[in-house]
C-alpha cells in the first residue's frame, strides 16, 4: 500500500515540476519583433540614413499621369496638369470648381489632410534628424542625408505656410504627454518662414553638388535643389510680406516687410550661377524645340540646369509619367489668360480688337517661340505625325471640345487649347518613360530677376544673366530694359500697374516660363492680386470657327480626307474618325463669346455675357481654414490655435 | 499550486530563475526514483504452495501478498471446496483462476478489489411453446405515484402497442406471459418488463438524461442541475443529416445569444459567430472556440463528428480558458469510442446548390433608358446628356427582337458591307477609333444576362463520412473520415471548397490510477477561385466581380468570331481564363493527456497538444485577350497588364500545455465539493516566406516561380507570442440545493510589457435549487425550479488588434517602394515608428449574470432565462485626441469603457402522444435573444469634441436619418425642406425640418447629442433575433425544422442595388443597373408624382427613414425529413440501420419586410457580396 501511494505521489509531483519547468522558461513572455529592426539599432550607417530618407521622397511628386504605362484610355488617367484650377488652366467638368465660390459657405472644414499630413511627415523629419545627429556615423555620405533630412523638413513647413501661413513649429519628435508643445499656439508665418529658412542654411551646408558623392545617385536631392528651394520660400515669404504689407490686406505680417528674404535671394542664387553660369538645356541648339524637349526627357539626371525630377521607367513602375495623357485632354484646358500674355516674337504685347481672329496656327507663328512649345497648334500634323507612332493610339486630330457621346470617356478640351509642354516626339509617347522635373535653374534666376526688381537694384546686366539666357534658348527676342513697349499691364491678368515695366515684364517671363509647373497660384497670392485675377473672369478658349470647320466638314472634305485624291491632299488625312459619329453646333452642344472665342461653360449662366463670372472671396481664400476639429480641440483643452481670417 | 507563488514569479524572475535550476535536479532524480519504484511494483507477484487448504484461508494469503481487498459473502465461501495451489511468482489473475476452477463461485477484479460471487446461471429459450394470448392489465405511475396518461406500452418485437389512459391504465393483448412489455414516455426511462410479471403499477423513474443531463463545462462535465453559471448545450445531432459545410452554418439558430454572420455564398466563405453581441468598442466578441479541448479553425470540424457543443457565456464559466476567451467560449466536443464492438458508419450527402434572390437584370433598351434619365438628372439642370444615343436603343430593340432588318441596322450595312451581318448579329460593331480598341460599349446593343452568363443554375455538391467507434474496458476508439466539397456557382468547376478530415481518437486504461488518451487530428482545406483582373487578394475577389455585373449589360460575351471574350466584359477572368487564386491548409493536431488519481477524491489532468498549420497560397495571373477586328489580339481590358505569380507558404505552430489538480468529495451526502488548480500554457510561432513574379514563360502550362521571367520580390513574415496562466475554482453545494463556485485566475502574455502585463481576474455565482426545498409548493408542476447568479472578469487582449503582437516594441519596417527609383532601381524605404506606451494591459470585461432554469409538467417544458450586463473595463478604445501637431496617433490606452445589456429566454416542449396506433414524439423549442451596448466612459471625447469618435451615452449601432416629407412636386416645395449646400429640382427629396430653423442640417459640427433635423432609427444590427425548433418523429420518419427570424433590424443602404442607379452618377454606364427589383418600386416623374423612389438618380442625399430598410425577417434556415428504413429490410442485408434524408438549407422566408427582396444578410452592408445560396440535399446514413 505504502509503496503504491508513493509512486502516484511521485508521478504527480513530478508532473507539476515539469509543467512549472515548461511554463517557466526563462524569458518565455518576452518575445520580440522578429521580422522588422528596432529604432535602436537603425540609424547608425549612411545606408541606414538613406533607406530611411528614402521614405521622404514620396513627397516629392505626387503628379504622374497615368497607372500601367500602357496607354490604355481607361487606365486611370490622373492628368494633373498642375495649373488646373487656376486662371490660366481651368477644369472643364464642372464650373463648380475651386474658384467659383459665390455661395460657398465659410464654415472651416473638420479636418484637412494638408495639415494632418504635413504634420505626419514633420514628425517623420524630426524623428530622422533627431536619430541621424546621435547615432550616425560621421562621414560624408551620413552627413549628405542628414542634410536631406533638413531638406524635406523645410519642403513639409513650407507645404504648410502656403497652405496655412503660420502655425506651430515643432523640430522633435513629440511624445503623447508633451502637452504644452503639443496645445503650443500658431507661430507667425514670419517665424515659419524663418524656421525653413534654418532648415534650408543646414541642408545647403550638407549636402553635395549634384552629381558628386550620393548627389549623384539619379532623382536624390543635392545642394542646388536646396539653393532653389531656399530661394523659392525666400521669393514666396518677401514677396507676401511685400505686396500684403502694402495693401494691408488681412494676411499681411505685422511689422514685416519681406524685404529680409528678398535681400537673401541674390547671394542664394549667386552660387548657382557661380557653378551653372549659363548652363541650360537647349537641345543642342534646336531653337524649336528646346524648351518643349526640356520636359520629354527620358532621363533628366545630366541635363544641365535640371537640379531635382522624379524618375520614371514605365519597365519598373505601376505609375508613369506620361506626356501623352497630358495631351489626351482629360479636361483640365488652357484658357485665354495664358495664351494672352505671350509677347508677340518682337517682343512687343499682342493687340485685341473686338473680333478675335486668331487661329491656333496664326498664334503659333505670331508668339513668343515659346507658346508654339507650350500648346498644340495643327501645323504640327493632324494626326499620328509624331516620329514612329505609326497609327496605334489616339490620333492627333483637333482637340475634342467637351464631353459629348461618343467621346465621353476619354478626354476633351472645353478651349480649344491643347497641353504639348513636353510632347515626346518618339513612339513611346504613351509608354510613360519621361521623367518628371522639379526643380529647375530657371527658377532660380527669374527669383533673382525678381527680387531685385522689387528691390529696384535690377540692371541689364542681371537681365542678361537671368530672362535673356531663358529667351535665348528659344530664339525670342531678348529684353532691353530701357526700351520695353508698356502695354496695358492688365490686373486681371496678374499684373501690377502701378510697377515698373521691368518688374511687370519679369512677372510675364515666369508665367510664360513656369506656365502649367505649377506656379500660378501661389504667384496670385503672393502677389496679392488673387480676386483681382480671378473675381468675374469667365474662362476664354480659342476661336470657335477653327473648330466648327474642322469637325463639320463636307463628305467632299471627308472624301478628301480619306485620300480620294492625293495631289488634292487636304490639311486634315483620315484619322479613323467619322463623319456621323460628332459634329459641333454652336449654341447647342458648343458656343462662344460675342468676339468668337469659345465659352467652355457656356451652359451656365454665370458664364454667360453678362454674367458674374468666377468668384473667390478675398477676405478668406487666400489661405485654407485651420482645420475645426483642430480648433476645438485646443479649445477643450484651454489652448488657442486661431483660425484664418474670413473662416468661422 | 498556490497563487502566492506565481505572484513571485511576476515579481522577482531572477530568483525564480535560481529555483527553477533546482527544480531540474529534482525533476531528473524524481523521473529516475519513479521509473525504478514502479519496476518492482509492477513486478509483484504471488507465491503459493498449499494443499487442500480452505479457500477463505488462500484468501487471507492473496490479500497479504497483493495489497487487494477480497469482498464476499462468508457464507459461501465456507462452503466452497478446497484447494490446491502451487505457483511461484504468478499473477494474481493466474492464482484466483486456479482457485476458482471448479467452484461454483466466480471472481472479478476491479479496481484494487476481488469480488466473489454465485455464479450465474443461463437459460436457454430455444423451442419456446406456444401459448395462447395473455389478456395483460396495468398502470403506469410516476416516481411519485401519480398516473402517467398516454405512456406506450409496445410488446417487444411486434408490432403490438397501446397507450394508457387518462388513469394511467392499460390493457394489450399477447402472446404469452414471456412477452417483454416496453413501456415508455416522454421524459422518463424506458422499462421493460415481462407480461406475466405486471401486477397492478409499473413505476416509471425520471429519465436521467432529463434531470441529470451532464453539460460539458470548462472543468469538466457537471450536472446541470449543479450548474451555476450562464452555459447552453446542444447537441450534435442538431448538425446531423444537413447538407453545411461548416458546424458555424449549423449553429444558427440553435442558441440564444449565438450571433452567426453569414454574409456571403461564396464556397470559402466563414460565417463569423458571436457570443452575446457584437456591441463593444473594438471588440468583435469573438468566442474562442475549442474543439476537444483545443484551439482550432471551427471550419476544420466535420459537423457529422460532433456529439455536443457547449457555449460558456460569462466569465465564471470560462475561467480556465481566461485570457483567451473573454467574450465566451465555444465547446465542441466530438465523439468518441464507447465500449462495445465495432460499430461502424458510414454518411453521404449531395446537395445542390441555388443563388436565391438575385438580382433580376434589365434587357438593354430598358437599361439604357434608365443610365440616360439617370444622366441626364445627375447633372445641374440641363446640363446632363445621353449616355445612350436614340440609334443604339432601337439597335437593342432590335437585336431583341432579333429583326436583323431594322431601319436602325442601314448605316452599319452601308459601312461594313458584308461583314455588317455578323457584327449585327453579334450586337456590336466595331469603333472605328483605335484608340478603343475596336470593340467598344458605345457600339453595342445586345442583351447580355450576365447572371446567366456567369453562374450556374444550381451545382452539385458531395460529402462523405465513414467513422468506426467501439472499444473494450481497456481502451476506446473512434475513427473518422470525412469530405466534403462545396462548390461554388461560377460556371466551370474552378470555384470550390474541399475539406478532408481525418480522426482518430484513443483512451486508454493504462492502470487502474491512470487513463491515457491520445486524439489525431488532420484537416485540409483547399479553395480556389478566379483571379479577376489580377486584382484578387486571398481569395476571389466576389466584390468585384459582382460589382462587375452592374454594367455593360449591352456588350455581347464574345467577339463575332466567338474566338475570345468580348474586349469590354470581365468574362475572361471571371470564368478563370485570367489566372486562380489558391488556398491549402494542412492543419495537424496532435493532443495526449493523462489522468492520474492517485488517491480516492483526487485527481490530475495533464493535457499537451501541439497544432502545425502549413498554408499555401498561390495566385496567378494571367494576360487574357481578345480579338480586334482585324483578327489580332490585344489584352483584354478586365486583364491585367502582366502575367505574374504569387506564393507563400507558411507554418503556423501552436502549443498548449495544461495541467491541474482536483480533489472532490462529498461529506456526509450532503456537502459536495469540488477544488480545481491549474496552470497553462500557450506558445505561438508563425513563419511564411512569400515569393513572386512577373512574366510566365508559359502562362497556361506551368504555373512555377521558376518558369517566370522579371521582378523577383520575396519578403516574409515572423511573429510569436504566447501566454502563461493559472487559475483555480472551487465550488460546493449542500444537498445539490445551495451552489457556490469561486473562481479566479492570473495571467500574462507576451503581447503586453513584463511590468504591465498581468492580470487578477475573480469570479464568483451561486445557485438555489429551489424546487428541492422541502417547502416548495409545486412539486408536482415544477420539479426545477434553480435561480442562479454570477459576476465574473476576465481578461481581453483582443482589443489591441489581433495583429498587434507587440504592443510596447517600436520598429522601424521597411519594404521596397516599387513607385519610387532612386539611382535607376527601386527603392528601399522605412518608415517611422508610431507611438507604443508600455502601460497597455488587459482589457476586463465584466459580466453580471442572472439565470433561471425552470423544468415543469413532467419535464416536458423546460425555460432558461438569462439577463446579463457585460462591461469592459480598461478597454483599449480610440486612442485620445491629441492635436494634429503630434504628427501620429496617440498610443492605445486602456482608456474606454462600454457596457452591453442582453437577456436570452429558452423555452422548450417535449411530448408525445398516439397517432394512428404509433407513438408520436414531438418537440417545439423557441429561442430569442437581445442586447444593447453603449459606451459608458471615454474621457477623451467627453464632451464630443471630436466628431467621428465615441463619446459616452452613445449606443452602439444607432442609427441616425433624416425624416422624409415627401418628393417635392414643383419648384415651390424646394423652398422649405431640401437639403443646404447642393441643388434641388421637382423630384428631389423633401426632408422634415425637425428643429424648425430653416435649414435641413445634421446639426452642431457631429456631437453625438446634437443632431439637427436627424432622428434615431432603429438599429443596423439583428434586434430580439429568435429561432423556433420544432420536430415531430413517428414511426419511422422523423421531421424537423429550424426558422429563424429578427424583429427589429433596419439598416440605410445607398447602393445601386437598392436605387438601381448612384447618386449623381454621371457616368451612369458603370452604376446604373437598374435592376428590376428596384425599377418596380417606380421612380418620380413629372407623369409619376406618387412614385415610391425620387426622381431616378438625384439627391437621394442622406440616409432617411423612409428609405431605410427594415430588415426584420422569418427565415426557412432548415427542413429535414428523415427515415429509418425498416428494421426487417436493414437485418436482411446485415446492416444495424439504415436512414434516408432529405433536407433543405435556407429555404426562403416566411416574411421578409424589406421594400428590397435581397437577402438581409447581404443588404446588411453594401451589397457586391457573394449572395447566400439555397441547398437542397439528399443523403443516407448507414450503420453497420
Amino acid at each position: 500500500m505504502k509503496a503504491y501511494i508513493s509512486k502516484s505521489r511521485k508521478i504527480t509531483l513530478a508532473l507539476c515540476v515539469m509543467m512549472c519547468f515548461v511554463a517557466c522558461k526563462k524569458n518565455f513572455l518576452d518575445t520580440t519583433p522578429l521580422d522588422a529592426v528596432n529604432p535602436n539599432d537603425f540609424f547608425k550607417t549612411a545606408t541606414h540614413l538613406q533607406i530611411f530618407v528614402n521614405g521622404f521622397y514620396g513627397r516629392l511628386a505626387p503628379q504622374y499621369n497615368t497607372q500601367g504605362g500602357t496607354g490604355t484610355p481607361t487606365g486611370g488617367n490622373s492628368n494633373l496638369a498642375l495649373d488646373a484650377n487656376s486662371d490660366m488652366m481651368i477644369v472643364q467638368t464642372t464650373a463648380t470648381s475651386s474658384l467659383y465660390r459665390w455661395d460657398a459657405v465659410s464654415v472651416a472644414p473638420d479636418a484637412n489632410s494638408s495639415w494632418s499630413g504635413g504634420y505626419s511627415n514633420i514628425r517623420s523629419d524630426n524623428y530622422f534628424i533627431k536619430y541621424a545627429n546621435l547615432n550616425a556615423e560621421k562621414t560624408d555620405a551620413a552627413n549628405h542625408y542628414i542634410g536631406e533630412g533638413y531638406f524635406f523638413r523645410a519642403w513639409d513647413y513650407f507645404g504648410l505656410l502656403r497652405n496655412f501661413g503660420g502655425v506651430p513649429i515643432v523640430t522633435e519628435a513629440l511624445n503623447d504627454n508633451d502637452l504644452d508643445k503639443l496645445y503650443q499656439p500658431r507661430a507667425s508665418r514670419y517665424d515659419v518662414a524663418k524656421q525653413i529658412i534654418a532648415d534650408l542654411d543646414l541642408a545647403i551646408a550638407k549636402l553635395n553638388w549634384k552629381g558628386e558623392g550620393q548627389a549623384a545617385i539619379a532623382g536624390r536631392v543635392n545642394k542646388e535643389a536646396a539653393l532653389i528651394l531656399k530661394a523659392r520660400v525666400a521669393l514666396y515669404e518677401g514677396t507676401w510680406e511685400y505686396y500684403h504689407g502694402k495693401k494691408t490686406s488681412a494676411y499681411a505680417m505685422a511689422g514685416k516687410n519681406g524685404v529680409e528674404f528678398l535681400e537673401m535671394i541674390e547671394p542664394t542664387v549667386l552660387q548657382l550661377i557661380n557653378r551653372n553660369g549659363t548652363k541650360i538645356f537647349t537641345a543642342a541648339g534646336d531653337k524649336t524645340i528646346a524648351y518643349n524637349q526640356l520636359f520629354a526627357q527620358k532621363n533628366a539626371a545630366n541635363i544641365d540646369g535640371v537640379f531635382l525630377f522624379k524618375a520614371y521607367d514605365a519597365a519598373l513602375l505601376a505609375l508613369s509619367h506620361n506626356f501623352f495623357f497630358k495631351i489626351l485632354d482629360s479636361g483640365p484646358s488652357i484658357t485665354d489668360h495664358l495664351v494672352d500674355i505671350y509677347l508677340n516674337k518682337d517682343g512687343t504685347p499682342q493687340v485685341f480688337s473686338t473680333n478675335y481672329t486668331n487661329t491656333l496656327n496664326q498664334l503659333g507663328n505670331n508668339l513668343d517661340p515659346r507658346f508654339k512649345q507650350t500648346v498644340w497648334t495643327p501645323d504640327r500634323g493632324p494626326l499620328n505625325q509624331l516620329a514612329g507612332r505609326g497609327g496605334d493610339g489616339v490620333p492627333f486630330r483637333y482637340p475634342v471640345i467637351a464631353s459629348q457621346a461618343p467621346y465621353t470617356s476619354i478626354g476633351f478640351t472645353s478651349t480649344g487649347y491643347r497641353n504639348f509642354k513636353g510632347a515626346v516626339l518618339a513612339q513611346e509617347a504613351t509608354k510613360g518613360e519621361t521623367d518628371d522635373i522639379l526643380m529647375r535653374y530657371e527658377e532660380g534666376l527669374l527669383a533673382l530677376a525678381e527680387a531685385k526688381a522689387i528691390l529696384g537694384t535690377i540692371n541689364q546686366t542681371d537681365i542678361d544673366k537671368t530672362v535673356n539666357l531663358i529667351r535665348s534658348r528659344v530664339g525670342m527676342a531678348p529684353l532691353n530694359i530701357n526700351t520695353i513697349t508698356p502695354g496695358t499691364y492688365r490686373e486681371d491678368l496678374g499684373f501690377d500697374p502701378t510697377s515698373t515695366p521691368v518688374l511687370n515684364e519679369i512677372r510675364r517671363e515666369r508665367s510664360v516660363e513656369f506656365a502649367l509647373e505649377g506656379f500660378r497660384l501661389d504667384d496670385l497670392k503672393r502677389w496679392a492680386v488673387y480676386e483681382k485675377v480671378i473675381n468675374g473672369y469667365q474662362p476664354k478658349g480659342a476661336l470657335l470657327q477653327e473648330f466648327l470647320d474642322y469637325f463639320n466638314r463636307t463628305p467632299a472634305q471627308v472624301s478628301l480626307d480619306n485620300g480620294s485624291e492625293p495631289a488634292l491632299y487636304s490639311q486634315i488625312r483620315k484619322d479613323g474618325y467619322t463623319l456621323n459619329e460628332f459634329s459641333l453646333v454652336a449654341g447647342s452642344n458648343v458656343d462662344r463669346f460675342a468676339n468668337g472665342r469659345m465659352n467652355p461653360y457656356f451652359k451656365v449662366a454665370d458664364f454667360k455675357t453678362g454674367g458674374r463670372g468666377l468668384y473667390i472671396n478675398p477676405g478668406r481664400d487666400y489661405l485654407s481654414a485651420i482645420p475645426l476639429q483642430q480648433i476645438k480641440l485646443y479649445q477643450a483643452n484651454n489652448a488657442t490655435l486661431s483660425q484664418n481670417p474670413g473662416w468661422n | 499550486m498556490n497563487l502566492n507563488l506565481h505572484n513571485r514569479y511576476g515579481g522577482n524572475c531572477h530568483a525564480l530563475y535560481k529555483i527553477l535550476l533546482v527544480m531540474k535536479m529534482i525533476t531528473f532524480l524524481l523521473i529516475m526514483t519513479i521509473m525504478q519504484v514502479s519496476a518492482t511494483t509492477f513486478a509483484q507477484k504471488i507465491t503459493l504452495n498449499r494443499t487442500n487448504a480452505s479457500l477463505s484461508s488462500i484468501i487471507d494469503e492473496i490479500r497479504n501478498q497483493s495489497n487487494y481487498d477480497f469482498f464476499y459473502n462468508k457464507k459461501i465461501v465456507k462452503q466452497a471446496k478446497l484447494v490446491s495451489i502451487n505457483v511461484k511468482d504468478a499473477s494474481l489473475d493466474e492464482v484466483l483462476k486456479i482457485c476458482f476452477k471448479d467452484q461454483a463461485l466466480a471472481f472479478e477484479i476491479t479496481d484494487k478489489t476481488v469480488l466473489i460471487k454465485g455464479k450465474e446461471i443461463k437459460f436457454n429459450f430455444f423451442n419456446p411453446i406456444q401459448l395462447p394470448a395473455e389478456k395483460i392489465t396495468g398502470k403506469v405511475v410516476d416516481e411519485n405515484g401519480n398516473p402517467i396518461p398516454g405512456a406506450s406500452i409496445t410488446e417487444k418485437g411486434s408490432k403490438n402497442v397501446t397507450q394508457t389512459n387518462g388513469n394511467g391504465n392499460f390493457t394489450i393483448g399477447v402472446k404469452d406471459k414471456a412477452a417483454v412489455l416496453v413501456i415508455s414516455f416522454i421524459g422518463y426511462q424506458t422499462k421493460e418488463v415481462v407480461a406475466g410479471a405486471v401486477n397492478g403499477s409499473i413505476s416509471l423513474s425520471p429519465s436521467q438524461e432529463v434531470l441529470n443531463d451532464v453539460v460539458v463545462t470548462a472543468y469538466g462535465k457537471v450536472k446541470k442541475s449543479s450548474l451555476t453559471d450562464a452555459v447552453q448545450t446542444i447537441d450534435g445531432k442538431a448538425l446531423e443529416n444537413r447538407p453545411i459545410r461548416t458546424v458555424t452554418d449549423g449553429l444558427i439558430g440553435l442558441a440564444p445569444g449565438l450571433n452567426i454572420r453569414m454574409p456571403s455564398g461564396a464556397p470559402e466563405a466563414n460565417p463569423s459567430i458571436n457570443i452575446r453581441g457584437f456591441t463593444s468598442i473594438n471588440s468583435t466578441g469573438a468566442p474562442l472556440i475549442l474543439v476537444d479541448g483545443i484551439e482550432r479553425p471551427i471550419q476544420d470540424v466535420n459537423p457529422n463528428d460532433v456529439e455536443t457543443i457547449s457555449f460558456l457565456k460569462d466569465g465564471a464559466s470560462t475561467v480556465i480558458y481566461g485570457s483567451r476567451a473573454p467574450y465566451g467560449v465555444l465547446l465542441i466536443t466530438t465523439k468518441s469510442g464507447k465500449e462495445g464492438k465495432v460499430s461502424v458508419n458510414y454518411t453521404t450527402n449531395t446537395k445542390i446548390g441555388q443563388m436565391v434572390l438575385a438580382p433580376t437584370q434589365p434587357n438593354s433598351p430598358d437599361w439604357a433608358r434608365y443610365i440616360n434619365i439617370a444622366q441626364r438628372n445627375g447633372q445641374p439642370n440641363g446640363t446632363g446628356t445621353d449616355g445612350v444615343d436614340a440609334v443604339t436603343i432601337a439597335r437593342m430593340e432590335a437585336w431583341l427582337r432579333q429583326d436583323w432588318n431594322d431601319p436602325s441596322f442601314n448605316a452599319l450595312r452601308t459601312q461594313f458591307g458584308d461583314k455588317a451581318q455578323a457584327y449585327i448579329e453579334n450586337g456590336q460593331f466595331p469603333s472605328g477609333d483605335a484608340g478603343f480598341k475596336g470593340w467598344t460599349r458605345e457600339q453595342s446593343f445586345a442583351t447580355t444576362k450576365l447572371y446567366d452568363t456567369y453562374f450556374n443554375n444550381h451545382d452539385f455538391s458531395q460529402q462523405h463520412n465513414l467513422n468506426f467507434s467501439g472499444g473494450t474496458d481497456k481502451v476506446s476508439y473512434f475513427s473518422s473520415f470525412g469530405y466534403n466539397n462545396t462548390k461554388g456557382l461560377l460556371k466551370g468547376d474552378l470555384n470550390f471548397n474541399t475539406r478532408y478530415n481525418f480522426q482518430t481518437k484513443l483512451k486508454y486504461k493504462a492502470a487502474d490510477w491512470l487513463d491515457l488518451r491520445t486524439d489525431i487530428n488532420y484537416a485540409r482545406q483547399a479553395n480556389q477561385g478566379p483571379n479577376y483582373t489580377g486584382n484578387g487578394g486571398d481569395i476571389a475577389n466576389y466584390d468585384a466581380i459582382f460589382s462587375s455585373m452592374m454594367q455593360y449589360f449591352a456588350t455581347p460575351l464574345k467577339v463575332p468570331s466567338g474566338n475570345a471574350y468580348s474586349w469590354i466584359l470581365g468574362a475572361a477572368s471571371i470564368l478563370g481564363d485570367g489566372g486562380l487564386i489558391n488556398n491549402t491548409r494542412n492543419d495537424i493536431v496532435l493532443s495526449g493527456g493523462a489522468t492520474v488519481k492517485p488517491f480516492k477524491h483526487f485527481e490530475i489532468n495533464a493535457d499537451y497538444s501541439r497544432r502545425q498549420s502549413f498554408t499555401e497560397y498561390s495566385k496567378v495571373t494571367k494576360v487574357v485577350y481578345t480579338e480586334l477586328p482585324d483578327g489580332t489580339k490585344i489584352q483584354n481590358n478586365r486583364s491585367a497588364n502582366l502575367s505574374s505569380i504569387s506564393k507563400t507558404n507558411g507554418v503556423l505552430g501552436y502549443q498548449m500545455a495544461k495541467l491541474s489538480a482536483q480533489y472532490s468529495n462529498s461529506f456526509a451526502q450532503k456537502h459536495n465539493f469540488l477544488a480545481q488548480f491549474g496552470v497553462q500554457t500557450e506558445e505561438t510561432g508563425f513563419k511564411s516566406l512569400t515569393g513572386s513574379k512577373t512574366d510566365l514563360f508559359a502562362q497556361d502550362v506551368t504555373e512555377s516561380l521558376s518558369a517566370a521571367a522579371n521582378n523577383p520580390a520575396t519578403s516574409d513574415r515572423i511573429y510569436d507570442w504566447s501566454t502563461l496562466g493559472f487559475y483555480g475554482v472551487i465550488t460546493y453545494d449542500y444537498l445539490e440545493k445551495y451552489m457556490i463556485k469561486f473562481a479566479g485566475r492570473r495571467d500574462a502574455s507576451s503581447r503586453f510589457a513584463p511590468k504591465s502585463r498581468w492580470g487578477f481576474f475573480p469570479s464568483v455565482s451561486g445557485a438555489w435549487n429551489a424546487a428541492k426545498e422541502k417547502f416548495w409548493p409545486l412539486k408536482n408542476i415544477i420539479s426545477e425550479f434553480k435561480p442562479r447568479i454570477s459576476w465574473s472578469t476576465s481578461g481581453d487582449l483582443t482589443s489591441v488588434g489581433a495583429d498587434n503582437y507587440y504592443t510596447y516594441l517600436l520598429t522601424v519596417p521597411t519594404t521596397v517602394n516599387k513607385n519610387l527609383l532612386l539611382g535607376g532601381a527601386y527603392s528601399n524605404v522605412a518608415s517611422t515608428p508610431g507611438l507604443v506606451t508600455s502601460e497597455l494591459t488587459w482589457a476586463k470585461p465584466t459580466v453580471l449574470n442572472f439565470g433561471v432554469d425552470i423544468t415543469a409538467l413532467k419535464n416536458r417544458l423546460n425555460v432558461t432565462y438569462e439577463w446579463y450586463q457585460r462591461t469592459v473595463i480598461d478597454q483599449m478604445g480610440p486612442v485620445d485626441p491629441l492635436p494634429q501637431v503630434l504628427g501620429t496617433d496617440a498610443p492605445q490606452k486602456n482608456n474606454a469603457v462600454s457596457e452591453t445589456r442582453g437577456w436570452e429566454l429558452s423555452v422548450g416542449w417535449t411530448d408525445q402522444f398516439q397517432a394512428a396506433g404509433k407513438p408520436l414524439n414531438y418537440s417545439l423549442k423557441f429561442n430569442m435573444s437581445d442586447y444593447i451596448g453603449y459606451v459608458k466612459e471615454y474621457n477623451s471625447n467627453k464632451t464630443g469634441v471630436v466628431s467621428g469618435i465615441w463619446t459616452p451615452g452613445e449606443q452602439f449601432g444607432q442609427n441616425y436619418v433624416y425624416g422624409v416629407k415627401g418628393i417635392a412636386q414643383n419648384a415651390g416645395d424646394l423652398r422649405t425642406g431640401t437639403l443646404s449646400g447642393t441643388y434641388n429640382y421637382p423630384g428631389y427629396i423633401m426632408y422634415n425640418d425637425v428643429n424648425g430653423d430653416g435649414y435641413i442640417n445634421s446639426g452642431n459640427g457631429g456631437f453625438w447629442y446634437s443632431r439637427g433635423d436627424v432622428v434615431k432609427d432603429g438599429f443596423n444590427y439583428p434586434r430580439k433575433s429568435y429561432s423556433i425548433l420544432p420536430t415531430v418523429s413517428w414511426s419511422n420518419f422523423t421531421l424537423s425544422a429550424v426558422l429563424e427570424g429578427v424583429m427589429q433590424w433596419r439598416v440605410y443602404n445607398d447602393t445601386e442595388w437598392v436605387w438601381g442607379t448612384k447618386a449623381g452618377a454621371d457616368l451612369a454606364y458603370f452604376y446604373t443597373p437598374a435592376f428590376k427589383e428596384s425599377t418596380d418600386l417606380g421612380y418620380w416623374s413629372p407623369g409619376n408624382t406618387d412614385a415610391f423612389f425620387p426622381a431616378f438618380n438625384t439627391g437621394r442625399g442622406s440616409a432617411t427613414d423612409k428609405y431605410s430598410l427594415n430588415l426584420a425577417n422569418l427565415r426557412v434556415r432548415n427542413v429535414t425529413l428523415a427515415y429509418d428504413l425498416p428494421q426487417k429490410w436493414v437485418n436482411k442485408v446485415k446492416l444495424k440501420k439504415v436512414n434516408v434524408y432529405f433536407s433543405g438549407e435556407n429555404l426562403g422566408f416566411i416574411y421578409n419586410k424589406s421594400f428590397i427582396k435581397y437577402d438581409p444578410e447581404l443588404l446588411r452592408n453594401g451589397v457586391n457580396g457573394y449572395p447566400p445560396l439555397r441547398y437542397y440535399s439528399m443523403g443516407l446514413n448507414i450503420n453497420l
